[in-house]
Parts: C-alpha cells; structure tokens; sequence
C-alpha cells in the first residue's frame, strides 16, 4: 500500500489473518498470497477508506496494551486473547470502534475471496 | 462501439459536437439516443472504463475495484454513516445494479405535480407511459422467470405467503437470464441490458461518440450559456469538448451538483435537498442449501407496503459480501463461513424523509451529508420486523438481525415480532447502504427552489440541461432506474426542441 510503513503491513495482514483465521479442518487467511490483492486496493480504495484502514491497523494494534485483561499489543496477544479482543470491538457500544471493526472484516473477507482457492474451499463455485 | 479510451489521450484533444453529455448512466445513455436518432452530432464523457461483459471479474472485491466508484467505499456522513453505491464504467450503474425496473409510481407522479402544477406540461401521465412502454420493451424488461429464480427469491414468495403480504417476482431489464446471480459485478455473458449493451450501440449508430476514462472538470461557459466542457484524460491529455447547442449533465445526484459547484455555477439549492433509499439487510439461515450467491441476483419483492414508503427485496450478491455480513470474529467468525451456502440476505428500502448535501471537498471530491430522521428509523425497525417474521414463516431456522443491541441470532419469531416497538431507536445501530439518489438540482418553476426549469434547463446559464435523478423533486420510492431513462429522453426532447 502506498505510503505504508513496512511495519503497519505487517501489523495489519496479522489482524486481517485474526479475522478469519485458520481452522482445524479448513484455511483461513493466513495462507493466502495477497500480493495482487494490496496494490488493487491501493488504486481503488478512496482516501477515507484508506484512512480508515490505517486507523483500525493502529488502534486495533496498541489498544488492547491499555485495556484491562490485556496489556500487550494484538501482536503479542494470545490466539485466544486475539479473538476475544476482536469479538469485543465488533460488539462495542463505540461506534466507531465498531466501524473499524467493520472495515477490518470487509477487507478480510474481500481478501479471502478473491483467492480462488479459498472459494472453491468454501463451496462457491464460479 | 465508437469509444475513444481516454488511456490513450496523452495530448491536448479537442472534438466540437451539437451536445457534449457528461455521463454514460441510464440518463445520459437515454439522452445521447434520443439526440443521436435527432439528427445532433452528440459527444458522451465517462470518467470510467469500457470493459467487455466477459472481462468482468467473479469476485466482489475486484468487480468493486473495477466498475464501482471508489470502490463502493464512498460514504454518507450523518447520524448513521452508510456507503453509497454508484457505478463508474461506460454503463454506468446500469451495469453494476440489479437490473429493476419500476415505473414511475402514479401516485408519485401526481404528488409531484401537486406539489409543483409547473411540471404538469413536463410530466404528462399519457406522453410517460408511452415512454414506459418504449422503454420496457427496449429492454426486454419482464418478471423473473421461476426457472431462473434460484432458493432466495422463492423463499422470499413463500414466506410472503404466509404472511399474506403482495408480492411479485421483480421485473428486470435482462434477455435470456441464466441466473448466474452477478449482476451486481457485471453479468459476464450480457444478459443484462444494461447502456452499454443498449442504448449507447444505439447512439453510437446514428454517430455519437464516448470518451471513456476521462474526467470532467468543468463546465465552460461564455456570456452566460454554456459552450462545452474540460476535462482530464486517463492518459494525462487535456480534453476540450465545444459543444455548438447544448451541455447535459447526467452524472449522478452526486456528481452532477459537484461538477455545477466545480464550474462556479452556484444558482439555487445546488447540492442541497438529497434524497435517498437507504436499505438494510436482515439475514436469514435455512436448513436447506440456499448458495444466494446463484440465481437471478435480485428476482422477487414484496410491495404491500409500498405506500408506506417500506419495500422488500430479495438480494444477492458476491460470498466476500455476504460473509461480511455474518456474525462474530475471529475463529468464531471463521466458523461462521460453514453457514454461507445457507444463507440468504433480504433487504428493506426505504422512501426516506432524511435531506441531506453534497458539498465540494478536498481535491474536488464530495462530501455527502445524509441523516436518517426518526421516521425513517421507524421504517427501518418495521422492515426489520417484518422480514424476520417473513424468514421464521418461510422455513428459517435463524435469523440475524445486523442491528447493534439487539440478538445477533435469533431462534424464536416472537423476538422478532416485538423487535418493531423494542427495537433500537438510534439510527447507527443499523448497518445500511444508499443505492438510489435524488434531489440535488431539483426541477421546479420556482428559481429560488429550484436548479432546473421544468424542461430541464438550467435557470440562469442557457444551454445547460441536466438529465439525471438530480432533478427528481423526491425521492420515488420504488427502483429510479425507468424512471431516469423516460425523464432523459424528455431532457433530450426538450434540448432537441430548443
């Protein structure tokens, strides 16, 4: 993505790979290549999106260091602190908490489902 | 088709026509055929891409990259912020939408004109239906063959039956639907008659001309009549289009107004006055397999409530849509997907009373303000009721209402049935989208009130016209798009005759 740090990359494919992480019995995320996918969200994204999406990387990465329960940064959560810090912000009165949530679950699932592979694992069939 | 890829225009272009019309959508298509058959040399400028019915991509994502105005990412600010959802291709929306066709209702018609006696000469109810019926059988427009309905749609049927509520398969503008359930990335095999497939080969036989891929940046104007517009090609060339008779705007309730505001035409409540069909969708989970993703994209409806301003629609749309929509995070969420196939999505339109703007932002880009009023969350709460209701009486095993504080799962119908008075009252607890827009250079014979006249021309800059749903005095409530195509070909008339 234009303008991205390396690092909030990598901060934000590890909450994206969070979102819809691998099952025993079926992949998530995490094993798809998204190299195609970031520079086409790069040219079609507008501007709040991608502000949007910078934000959720930032807020979703160092929030939980301050929350109760937590105290670390979603990288240094566990598997399991990582989904209930994910459940919380998707069901949090904060609005916009909540629409970053959002966002964050959109561009997952536009992820997973440009890979063809990952469609066809979830039964949908051109 | 004779379409110039803006791609290609690194230099200075400059074409001289009879009418330059910015926007290739259902009113800008509409006009260029109407003024192409009158004999005018017509020129269109689309800011998006010509793309072939089987260069459409399968995914949502790639297909909203591609054909959808910033991704379909563009938001409406207010009190319960949604996205807006425009096509950006030559086409316009007509290629990305579900392909619905409604008339315009009588009775909102007739309140137009009650409202305004100055549109009665314009909006003649004999000179639109005949139009109504060119126009339908233009488009092959018809009801959703059963054959091709798929599960969603007819699930929908049934439990309109049960609750003994009207409904009727939707009539769309498609010839030979295979219900391949893509219309809203673009239907790969061309079955929707959408402009680019329609109207514009139409234009472009009697010598219209698109440039595609270049983006108007204004319109020109001398002595007090417009002349022609500028804009910016894809390819970096500056583009001039003299137009010898007439300008017509027909790029959106959106951007018409933004061009009008980008060109320093500020004359009446430009911008102002939006109005739209916020929707919302409510989730239903059956036993049976239901892949909402196969079948007519959009195939049946429930009108009983028309008149109320609530209607009901089947959806469907791209898995990476659908599974957004669905509960939880995380590995809940993962397993969640198990359900997607069984799944289907119906959706509640409403004819809001919510106004809103459209101003001039950074870098010429729009910032829309739009906010529910209580009424319209009333609506939405009531449409929420009843489409629970419709789902438990069709067979569903679940429902998920989408609606923060309230059960994302709920297994017993009478939750759903009191969800109408003990529902959420706030208006962002509803998740929505906006798909049709009106309203922000409204006709009326009044100039203070009004941008255009009730022909269509602007009130101060002569040889200005605007064609598209910016000019509707209301919102319809009922799908614009047959709408927008009678009121641009009476724009057309109306430049023609000038």
């Amino acid at each position: 993505m234009n303008g991205w740090l390396a690092i909030e990359m990598r901060w934000l494919r590890l909450l994206l790979n969070a979102t819809v992480p691998d099952l025993p019995d079926r992949a998530g995320l995490p094993g798809v290549d998204l190299a195609v996918f970031w520079p086409e969200l790069a040219r079609a994204a507008p501007p709040l999106l991608r502000l949007g999406l910078r934000a959720t990387t930032w807020t979703f990465t160092w929030l939980p260091l301050v929350l109760p329960g937590y105290f670390r940064p979603f990288f240094a959560l566990s598997m399991d602190q990582r989904d209930a810090f994910l459940s919380r912000m998707g069901g949090t009165n904060v609005f916009l908490l909540r629409q970053l949530a959002a966002t964050l679950k959109v561009i997952a699932c536009f992820a997973l489902f440009r890979d063809p592979a990952s469609r066809r694992a979830l039964g949908v069939v051109p | 088709m004779n379409v110039l890829d803006g791609t290609t225009i690194a230099t200075a272009h400059h074409v001289a026509c009879d009418v330059a019309i910015v926007g290739t959508g259902p009113a800008g298509a509409a006009a260029a055929r109407t003024l192409a058959e009158a004999g005018l040399r017509v020129v269109l400028l689309e800011e998006g891409p010509w793309v072939q019915p089987r260069d459409y991509p399968v995914d949502g994502f790639s297909s909203m990259a591609m054909l959808y105005r910033d991704m379909g990412a563009n938001v409406a600010l207010g009190n319960a912020p949604m996205p807006v959802l425009q096509g950006r291709a030559v086409g316009g929306t007509s290629v990305v939408n579900g392909a619905i066709s409604w008339r315009l209702p009588e009775d909102v018609r007739a309140g137009w004109v009650a409202a305004d006696p100055g549109l009665a000469g314009t909006l003649d109810a004999d000179e639109l239906r005949t139009l109504f019926d060119g126009i339908e059988q233009d488009l092959g427009i018809a009801p959703t063959s059963a054959s091709v309905a798929g599960p969603k749609n007819l699930l929908m049927a049934k439990g309109a039956v049960a609750l003994g509520l009207e409904h009727r398969a939707i009539s769309r503008n498609t010839r030979g639907c295979e219900g391949l359930g893509r219309c809203l990335q673009g239907c790969p095999h061309g079955r929707k008659q959408s402009m680019d497939l329609t109207l514009l080969p139409l234009a472009c036989e009697h010598g219209a001309q698109i440039l595609s891929r270049v983006t108007v940046t204004a319109v020109q104007t001398e002595g007090g009549r417009a002349v022609g517009v500028i804009g910016q090609a894809a390819g970096g060339g500056k583009v001039t289009v003299q137009a010898r008779h007439a300008v017509v705007l027909a790029a959106s309730a959106i951007q018409t107004p933004l061009l009008l505001l980008k060109s320093g035409i500020r004359h009446g409540p430009v911008g102002h006055n939006l109005q739209a069909h916020p929707g919302v969708a409510v989730v239903g989970q059956f036993k049976e397999t239901v892949r909402m993703w196969n079948g007519a994209t959009q195939g049946h409806e429930v009108i009983g409530l028309r008149k109320d301003g609530i209607k009901f629609e089947a959806l469907g749309y791209d898995p990476s849509i659908i599974a957004s929509r669905m509960d939880g995070m995380g590995r809940a969420f993962a397993r969640n997907l198990d359900q997607l196939a069984h799944e289907a999505h119906w959706g509640v339109a409403v004819r809001a009373q919510g106004r809103g703007r459209v101003r001039l932002g950074w870098r010429g880009r729009p910032i829309i303000q739009y906010s529910l009023t209580p009424r319209d969350v009333d609506c939405i709460r009531r449409g929420v009721r009843v489409l629970g209701e419709m789902f438990f009486a069709a067979g569903a095993e679940r429902v998920l209402p989408g609606v923060h504080g309230w059960a994302p799962v709920v297994t017993d119908p009478r939750e759903m049935a009191r969800f109408e008075t003990d529902g959420p009252r706030q208006a962002n607890a509803y998740h929505g989208a906006i798909t049709h827009l009106f309203g922000t250079c409204r006709m009326a014979t009044d100039p203070a009130h009004a941008v255009v006249r009730p022909d269509f021309r602007h009130h101060t800059v002569a040889q200005l016209y605007i064609a598209d749903s910016s000019v509707f005095p209301t919102a319809t409530g009922v799908n614009p798009q047959t709408a927008i195509l009678a009121l641009a070909t009476l724009c057309a008339r109306s430049v023609a005759r000038q």
